[in-house]
């Protein structure tokens, strides 16, 4: 009700922004490029990207097949289309639970108790001390390779780095005199934690976990390749390099197109986080 | 001050402060930062806590308000508010009180606003008590407050955010958070220290204003003797973690007991007659209180130290019913 003028100025401030920003506005049409892609993908592929036609198999892109065959007679585009949606789900899924799980550790190991706070760190710092990779073959390997353990191996990656950002940013802002200035006008912790901490510090959180979702979507895509990710026949980008990597030298469009759109949405949410920090940033806000 | 208004304020104190021993857990050893202090504030007053920085002052303001840093603790006394004991209440009963019937301003209005979100939406969170109160009617009450301490155009105000204010409308919003419940007591922990003089006494006549119209008592904390002379109707001078004198401002100031605050009374630039060359200042510094001195804490920069106060502390002498003072002087008069 009080924030009505905000809407139209913020609008307006980023179209601005946009227009002195054109790596942020190639990342904003790049990522919009691959959301559309994954809402309506599926319907817009010409075939079906589970579909057998081994007659067909290995053709080079032409009309019919825009990004040719695989060593199934699958057609490539459709399942680089399909995979697009599996791309940013199991990414973007995985991202926003990581996200809120270490959004809630952190807080709490930054405004809690010291005993907690220490308990928190030595677990964040365990799961951070594994290599990425590792720990996700470890985990693949023991647990059933599924979409489901795939995003739980992510949510385990990133979880800590975003519960210490949360943690450091609390611990910082906790002892400011705004926040002494409540509890002194009697308001408890939670009040003091969700409701004048959490705004202070989830903004950067947002633009690491938005450069986070291409590593997210680069780390699935290895993991698949090397045979520890979604299992097949899912037309997984990762499921698509490694397919095609065993004919590169017969069949090299399979690769390429593969890795095009690994390419598009990494740079895409790349570009964009980064203008977000400089657009979000509260020094450059302020002389607005 | 008219003796039976005395005599009848002085029977329900709001703050009434007994004997006050606080520490400091630090990695070099504890520090006893407040000893012995006693303090009263009686309904209706503003009562000014003087002293130098590292006195205690804030330690003393964020003890009463139960806020203290995770390495204080309090050694032993009592806190009594409108006769709560506010040591024996739970932390729960305590928050209860805090926004409610005591309050507190702080020193630097630029950073006691939280910065990401609008001064309207921080006004109506902090009356979460009033159930029954619409949005609307809060936001009504908030643009209320606002235009009590002086604010133009509360309505539009409310939406903005504070980097949007000058440091003098922000204490005006910091004191009219502060007063939105009508507290009975609100402590003011150096509201105008970072102030310009303009804006230190718009913000003192407003005190003044808001104790006549709400009859709010106030504990106002500050370094600055020629403000608490103006604004004060009683003084706590604290030297050291000790309260030194204490009494009301017109004794303090033309009769003042304590060495201490007779140096600072001559250290203070608006008093002096004639154009000086040079500020008096009072020479040595404060003791480290991590090793308080034996006898009297002045003693190491007191001009009329004699033998007694190298071992003995001092005691509390009281030279009328409302004015006290720490020192062996005082006895030595007496008995002579």
């Amino acid at each position: 009700m009080s924030e009505i003028p905000a809407g139209p100025g913020f609008l307006r401030l980023l179209g601005q922004r946009l227009r002195n920003d054109p790596l942020g506005l190639l990342g904003l049409v790049l990522v919009l490029l691959v959301l559309f892609c994954a809402v309506f993908g599926p319907s817009l592929a010409p075939y079906n990207p589970l579909k057998l036609a081994v007659l067909d198999r290995f053709q080079s892109p032409s009309w019919t097949h825009l990004f040719g065959t695989d060593n199934l007679g699958r057609d490539v585009f459709s399942r680089v289309l399909a995979g697009t949606r599996i791309a940013l789900g199991v990414g973007g899924g995985s991202i926003a639970i990581a996200l809120s799980i270490g959004l809630m550790l952190g807080l709490v190991a930054g405004y809690g108790p010291r005993w907690l706070d220490n308990a928190l760190l030595l677990l964040f710092d365990s799961v951070y001390s594994f290599p990425t990779v590792m720990l996700g073959l470890t985990v693949m390997t023991l647990l059933n390779p599924s979409i489901g353990t795939l995003v739980f191996v992510i949510v385990v990656i990133q979880t800590p780095a975003y519960s210490r950002l949360i943690r450091t940013a609390t611990l910082s802002i906790k002892t400011s005199e705004y926040i002494l200035a409540v509890r002194s006008l009697g308001a408890s912790p939670p009040r003091v934690l969700l409701v004048h901490i959490l705004p202070n510090v989830i903004g950067p959180l947002f633009i690491i976990a938005s450069m986070d979702i291409p590593s997210v979507i680069a780390l699935e895509a290895g993991l698949t390749y090397l045979g520890m990710g979604i299992p097949p026949p899912a037309p997984s980008w990762g499921r698509i390099l490694q397919e095609g990597f065993d004919s590169i030298r017969d069949a090299p469009w399979i690769v390429i197109a593969g890795g095009i759109p690994l390419i598009i949405t990494t740079l895409g949410f790349t570009f964009l986080g980064e203008a977000l920090r400089d657009w979000l940033d509260p020094r450059l806000r302020r002389v607005i | 001050m008219a003796l039976p208004a005395e005599a009848q304020v002085a029977d329900d104190p709001v703050l009434q402060v007994r004997d006050l021993s606080i520490g400091f857990r630090t990695p070099r050893g504890p520090v006893a930062a407040l000893r012995h202090v006693n303090l009263d504030v009686p309904r209706g007053s503003i009562v000014g806590v003087v002293g130098e920085s590292g006195s205690g002052k804030s330690s003393l303001a964020l003890a009463i308000m139960g806020l203290m840093a995770g390495n204080a603790e309090i050694l032993g006394g009592d806190i009594r508010f409108s006769g709560i004991d506010l040591r024996r209440l739970p932390p729960a009963g305590l928050r209860d009180l805090r926004g409610r019937r005591m309050t507190m301003v702080f020193q630097d209005p630029m950073t006691s606003l939280n910065p990401v979100r609008a001064i309207g939406r921080q006004m109506i969170d902090i009356q979460y008590r009033e159930q029954n109160l619409s949005i609307a009617q809060k936001r009504g009450r908030s643009a209320d407050m606002l235009r009590r301490v002086g604010l133009p155009d509360p309505e539009q105000q409310l939406d903005r955010y504070c980097h949007q204010f000058s440091g003098g409308m922000r204490q005006r919003i910091a004191i009219a958070m502060s007063l939105l419940e009508e507290p009975e007591l609100l402590i003011a922990d150096e509201p105008t220290t970072a102030l310009d003089v303009t804006l230190e006494a718009q913000i003192i006549q407003l005190l003044r204003d808001l104790r006549q119209e709400f009859n709010t008592s106030i504990l106002f904390i500050s370094h600055n003797l020629g403000v608490v002379a103006e604004l004060c109707d009683y003084i706590v001078v604290l030297y050291a973690g000790e309260v030194v004198e204490s009494g009301p401002v017109r004794e303090i100031f033309y009769r003042p007991a304590h060495p201490y605050t007779q140096a600072l009374l001559a250290c203070d630039p608006a008093r002096l007659d004639l154009v000086q060359r040079e500020l008096p200042t009072i020479a040595g510094d404060v003791p480290n209180l991590m090793r308080v001195p034996t006898g009297c804490v002045f003693r190491p920069r007191c001009p009329k130290a004699f033998a007694p106060c190298t071992n003995v502390p001092p005691p509390d002498v009281a030279l009328d019913d409302v004015h006290h003072a720490r020192c062996h002087l005082l006895t030595d008069e007496q008995d002579g």
